[in-house]
């Protein structure tokens, strides 16, 4: 179970928050990409091995998106979002 | 042997969401009601009245249910500044107070909240889990009071009789 730190209610629950995706991924253009390749965007997250800066949403909490990175191995969280008020 | 506990289910309370910056909801709110809470995750009291500060621009003012045509005079939603946002959301929630000895049994079972009294002291107030759900989980008195969707009310009840053995 991960501990996520929260910008606004600090360190919770793994089950209180929504996995965003990966951040960065570039979205295509569903009108100029092959219907496979519009297919792999939506379905296929990208799981590299290692450090990765992924987006969460805090839905079971304060309403919040942030930004974590997490390495995908040890699951260590090695940067949380600061502190907001 | 049970838990020493009273369990008040399903309450209504008179609830505004209320969002906006923090300037424009706190001077709002200064004028009709009092100060709003500093402190993420915590609330202030003004007699029977709670403002809640529960998310970046969002806070929620707690009132007794036959207080709410009182407060929607106050508050004028109608009439309010176009820079915040001031909702009627009475009907959203149903609310259980689970009050004695072992509350914090009960809800250790519930939630997976640090409802230690270091990490949830007496005027914290905030969103999390209770029995999987999103709730509005605060304390009240020598226990606690939380708010769930209207809908899984008897449902939530049952689940506290599951806990309680009974």
């Amino acid at each position: 179970m991960l501990l996520i730190n929260c910008p606004f209610c600090k360190e919770r629950n793994e089950t209180e928050f929504v996995y965003g995706g990966p951040v960065g991924v570039d979205r295509p253009d569903p009108n100029a990409v092959a219907d496979q390749e519009w297919v792999d965007f939506l379905t296929l997250v990208p799981n590299p091995t290692g450090p990765v800066f992924e987006k969460w949403w805090h839905a079971r909490g304060c309403g919040e998106w942030f930004v974590i990175c997490r390495d995908t191995v040890t699951h260590e969280i090695l940067e949380s979002p600061d502190e907001k008020s | 042997m049970g838990y020493d506990v009273k369990i008040e289910r399903n309450l209504l309370h008179a609830l505004f969401d209320l969002k906006g910056s923090v300037e424009d909801v706190s001077s709002y709110l200064k004028e009709h009601i009092g100060s709003i809470p500093v402190e993420p995750n915590s609330y202030v009291t003004y007699g029977n009245l709670r403002v809640l500060y529960l998310g970046i621009n969002h806070w929620i003012l707690l009132a007794p249910i036959d207080e709410e045509q009182k407060l929607l005079e106050l508050l004028k939603p109608e009439f309010c500044p176009a820079s915040i946002s001031i909702v009627l959301i009475s009907d959203t929630l149903k609310f259980f107070r689970i009050n004695g000895a072992n509350a914090d049994d009960i809800m250790a079972v519930a939630s997976p909240l640090n409802l230690n009294a270091d990490a949830f002291t007496n005027n914290s107030a905030t969103f999390s889990e209770v029995f999987g759900l999103k709730a509005l989980i605060m304390r009240h008195g020598d226990g606690y009071q939380f708010g769930i969707d209207q809908s899984f009310g008897d449902m939530i009840s049952d689940y506290l009789d599951l806990t309680m053995a009974r």
